[in-house]
């Protein structure tokens, strides 16, 4: 009841028509944020971090969460139309998303992904209302050995996912890894792998080597085939109302899918130093591999892109309640609030959730508003946005191309990235062509670095023994799982060839 | 004539006169900064020197102490080397500066790097900021002896952030003063997640900063000394210990400084100290210090060279002692 | 096709051997604090250097006699997209985003786009204005400038 009573005075704060007037303006500017690749909801928020002294705190936080929100929102757009991930967590749209483009359904992606963004949001949103102080409790149960062994289990769900030769599966997911080993190496703080140089020290960022990968790439194989046979009949885009309700009707019919997603995703988000992009894999390679049709993934299943997105905005969300409840930053977005508290002269920690409950109660009602009004944005402009489409190819392709270099540069300023995103581009051009895949090599980016340092903590923490994974209870439960998950498909494989022989057998 | 008369007749050219000299005189005090002014940070967006950076660049987004924007320009990586290398890299220019940690001093002698500080111009020493031991509420230690006994008997946990750099120090160097086993040292990649291990038991004591591990006490942690000279002046800090008082000699902080490339001209090696002298006595600033146990210092050129100087024989030593200097 | 996957995977073998000599230098042992630094990648290494052994083995056995690139016409147009591209890098480092962008997005619309004239200027002034604006203005976000900059002759 007393959380009734908060949401109900939460409420009251964040409808007040200046509030939402900047709630507003935080979304559209966060969208707009989101859309650029490399400039993320991170730096959105601290981008504006510095105007926010001008307003009451409980103001603040709200424009700056609807930064946030609006980054979460935006990031697919330029995944689903030329597979350039405008944020991390939007990778995994690319798998789908841009199939569905090329196939003339942007629309429908895009209408999709806005629906279980919004559905994402307000699921978490009620997580947040629920039980907020308790998960956050919990969240702080989790040490290196238990992440350890949630990576694995986002690991095992990612047998499945290559697709093709498993030799050149294995190929892209070990050059990931490596690609992840370059830089100071944590524990040792040694460098590895670059060569005596200070430039390599900064190691390879997910970012730009994603955005050549996908985005470059991309742009070399659709400007090989402009010529040939099959594109000349040009697929144009469908630009329309309809694709708004077909996507509701795919989100209908998904939907126990798309709230598992959601929930999965939250709890992801909440453990600290995870983040929306392991969770929005993770939500893509569970749909895929406990999906009734697995093949229709990656060829432009709506579902590849439902599973991803929803479980990306409840993770997003999710990482922000560390911070709420305790003042631990989850997230680097929620390390930058962090700060602003400071500026705005609060104190965080766990005394914030009972000493100011308009600024905490003010921001969670805010969710729900924001996730409602962003969704009404988007699905606004969807049409328009598909319409980017039929802009011609030889005008397109340079503004796609600067924005690839530009969006690589801004996350760390660093002309090493510029030049990664070059190199990726050709890298990822001969790796597709020669039937490499590439989403392995994603994951193997985003998650080999943490699942590195994750192993190699518990290990000092155990003196090097493996037993530390299986004699804490939480670790032990999921490593269990994971190695369940690890065992199924080869289980699966084994029942359908042993069906097989048996129903030749006899006949 | 009328008084009247001759008085417009002055009039005048005598406000024209002034106008000009005052344009004149605000064109002079103006010549620096003519255009935005970056402030790199050697940390991702979120990292602890990228909230101060940003609380700074607050502080003159509200009182405008330059005309012009101060934007953030993060490069993370190599504990600080890449950043450095590109300011290093950036000779004469006037509009960039650096916000340094002690890994400013750490990083060139341990990564072997061809700089080290001396070749960067010192612009403003801030603060120090503070290392106390933090332990969970729920643990034995009570003070920094029972910590130590323990700590003598068997390896203990401990956490911090990254490797061979300020928390590991400061460790390493307890290790060294009161003959403990070695620590089981964890490294992590912010403050935060340090907080968080300490604050979920996953480790037994870390050397937070105050505005890092301060939110937690008194609900969830206890600061059993701090390793500086002058105890902290925080309210509801003042029973603890500095090293010495507690049995351990041993005084260390971290420096809150602010470097640029070098070559600068002289009209923007005074603007940047001129900028960092009105943000030391910024009201907030002196808030924010006293609240998370910043000891203000206002340090410049000769001064702060000399100061990082001695700064550079103190971690010769501690590395020296840990084996990681040869 | 076979070439390129041959060479591909000579490249791979490459890279892993690369690591492995590094995971040398840095120590592979599992020490008193579990593995040291070179561990983990001299893993992947090996993995990576098998799989690489089986693309290069059956690589030798592929006989389909597809090529690499659809046709002519498409090798030529992949050569120049990335050319152009190379282009751009190389005008970001030297000459900044900004006369980067127009010198890149004017040659692409003219060459590769074949548009006329007037589109090609208008497109190039709106797209360098827009980031112009966009990034330095709006996000104030610094983009690297070009040398016109530094000596106070240009915006950017």
């Amino acid at each position: 009841m007393d959380t009734l009573v908060h949401l109900w005075s939460g409420l009251g704060v964040a409808m007040q028509p200046f509030s939402l007037l900047m709630m507003t303006l935080g979304l559209i500017l966060g969208l707009a944020v989101g859309v650029l690749p490399g400039l993320g909801g991170t730096a959105g928020v601290a981008l504006l971090l510095p105007v926010t002294v001008f307003v009451a705190p409980e103001v603040a936080i709200i424009f700056l969460g609807a930064i946030y929100w609006g980054a979460l929102f935006g990031g697919v757009i330029t995944s689903v139309l030329f597979a350039i991930p405008g944020e991390p967590w939007s990778v995994a749209l690319i798998f789908d998303g841009y199939p569905m483009s090329k196939q003339g359904r942007s629309g429908l992606a895009l209408a999709a992904s806005f629906l279980s963004s919004f559905v994402g949001i307000i699921i978490a949103a009620f997580f947040f209302v629920a039980a907020a102080l308790p998960l956050a409790l919990l969240a702080l149960r989790f040490g290196p050995p238990e992440m350890f062994a949630i990576m694995m289990l986002a690991f095992s769900t990612f047998v499945g996912l290559g697709t093709g030769k498993a030799s050149k599966t294995l190929v892209s997911t070990a050059f990931g890894l490596l690609l992840t080993a370059v830089g100071l190496d944590i524990v040792t703080g040694r460098p590895r792998l670059t060569f005596g140089t200070i430039t390599w020290m900064s190691g390879f960022d997910f970012v730009p080597v994603t955005i050549g990968l996908f985005g470059l790439g991309e742009i070399l194989i659709d400007g090989e085939d402009r010529f040939s046979a099959e594109a000349r009949e040009v697929i144009l885009a469908k630009v329309g109302w309809a694709d708004i309700k077909e996507g509701m009707r795919e989100i209908w019919k998904f939907f126990p899918q798309t709230v598992m997603a959601s929930i999965m995703g939250f709890f992801v988000g909440v453990l600290p130093g995870t983040g929306a992009t392991p969770a929005s894999f993770l939500g893509y390679g569970l749909a895929k591999q406990y999906s009734k049709n697995p093949e229709k993934y990656g060829k432009g299943a709506i579902e590849g892109i439902i599973a991803p997105q929803s479980a990306a905005n409840a993770a997003g969300a999710g990482s922000l309640l560390p911070m709420i409840t305790l003042g631990i930053p989850g997230s680097p977005t929620a390390a930058v609030l962090l700060a602003g508290l400071y500026m705005w002269g609060l104190w965080p920690g766990p005394r914030l959730f009972l000493e100011q409950p308009a600024f905490v109660w003010g921001l969670i009602a805010s969710l729900f508003l924001a996730a409602l009004v962003c969704l009404i944005i988007c699905l606004a402009f969807t049409p328009m946005l598909a319409a980017i489409m039929r802009i011609p190819w030889g005008l397109l392709t340079p503004i796609i191309v600067v924005a690839c270099f530009v969006g690589s540069y801004v996350m760390r300023n660093l002309m090493f990235d510029v030049i990664c995103t070059l190199a990726f581009g050709l890298i990822g051009y001969i790796m597709k062509k020669l039937k490499y895949a590439l989403a392995p090599m994603a994951v193997a980016l985003v998650l080999g670095d943490m699942t590195e340092v994750f192993l190699r903590q518990s290990l000092i923490m155990s003196d090097g023994s493996f037993a530390i994974f299986f004699t804490r209870p939480i670790a032990a439960v999921c490593m269990s799982f994971a190695l369940l998950l690890f065992a199924f498909p080869a289980f699966k494989l084994y029942r359908e060839k042993r069906k097989a022989r048996v129903s030749i057998g006899p006949g | 004539m009328t008084m009247k008369a001759l008085r417009s007749r002055f009039a005048v050219p005598f406000l024209l006169l002034a106008a000009s000299l005052f344009v004149l005189g605000g064109v002079a005090e103006a010549a620096w900064p003519e255009r935005p002014v970056e402030f790199t940070i050697s940390a991702g967006v979120g990292g602890g020197a990228d909230q101060y950076a940003r609380f700074l660049i607050g502080l003159n987004v509200k009182n405008n102490y330059i005309a012009q924007p101060i934007i953030p320009v993060n490069k993370p990586g190599g504990a600080g080397a890449v950043a450095m290398q590109s300011v290093l890299g950036q000779k004469g220019n006037d509009y960039q500066m650096l916000i340094t940690l002690n890994s400013f001093i750490t990083t060139p002698l341990f990564q072997n790097l061809p700089f080290t500080f001396r070749d960067f111009t010192p612009v403003a020493l801030l603060a120090l900021d503070n290392f106390p031991l933090w332990v969970h509420k729920d643990s034995p230690y009570k003070t920094l002896d029972d910590f130590l006994k323990k700590a003598k008997a068997e390896s203990v946990t401990v956490c911090g952030t990254g490797s061979k750099q300020e928390d590991e120090i400061v460790f390493r160097a307890i290790e060294k003063l009161a003959g403990t086993q070695p620590f089981k040292y964890i490294p992590f990649k912010g403050g935060g997640d340090v907080a968080k291990n300490l604050v979920g038991k996953h480790c037994e004591a870390t050397v937070n900063q105050v505005s890092e591990a301060g939110p937690f006490f008194p609900d969830y942690l206890r600061p059993l000394v701090v390793f500086q000279e002058k105890r902290l002046d925080i309210p509801g800090y003042e029973n603890v210990p500095t090293g010495k008082e507690a049995g351990l000699d041993f005084n260390y902080n971290m420096m809150r400084a602010i470097f640029a490339p070098p070559g600068m001209s002289k009209e923007g090696v005074d603007g940047m100290v001129g900028l960092f002298k009105k943000i030391s006595e910024d009201p907030e600033w002196i808030a924010f210090a006293k609240k998370t146990g910043l000891q203000r210092e206002f340090l410049t050129g000769e001064a702060l060279k000399k100061f990082a100087e001695d700064y550079e024989k103190l971690h010769i030593k501690i590395m020296k002692d840990a084996g990681w200097l040869k | 096709m076979r070439k390129g996957e041959l060479i591909v995977a000579a490249i791979f073998f490459i890279i892993a051997c690369v690591v492995v000599g590094e995971a040398f230098r840095l120590g592979f042992r599992w020490g008193l604090s579990g593995p040291q630094a070179g561990f983990v990648p001299l893993g992947e290494a090996l993995l990576l250097m098998i799989s690489s052994v089986v693309i290069f083995i059956s690589g030798l056995k592929d006989k389909s006699g597809k090529t690499f690139f659809i046709d002519k016409r498409g090798m030529t147009e992949a050569v120049k997209i990335f050319g152009t591209a190379v282009l751009l890098t190389v005008g970001i480092i030297y000459l900044g985003v900004y006369v980067a962008t127009i010198l890149y997005a004017a040659l692409f619309s003219r060459w590769l786009g074949k548009h006329k004239w007037t589109t090609v200027v208008i497109f190039t002034v709106i797209l360098t204005l827009a980031i112009f604006v966009g990034m330095e203005k709006g996000l104030k976000l610094s983009l690297p400038k070009s040398p016109l900059y530094w000596k106070g002759l240009f915006f950017f």
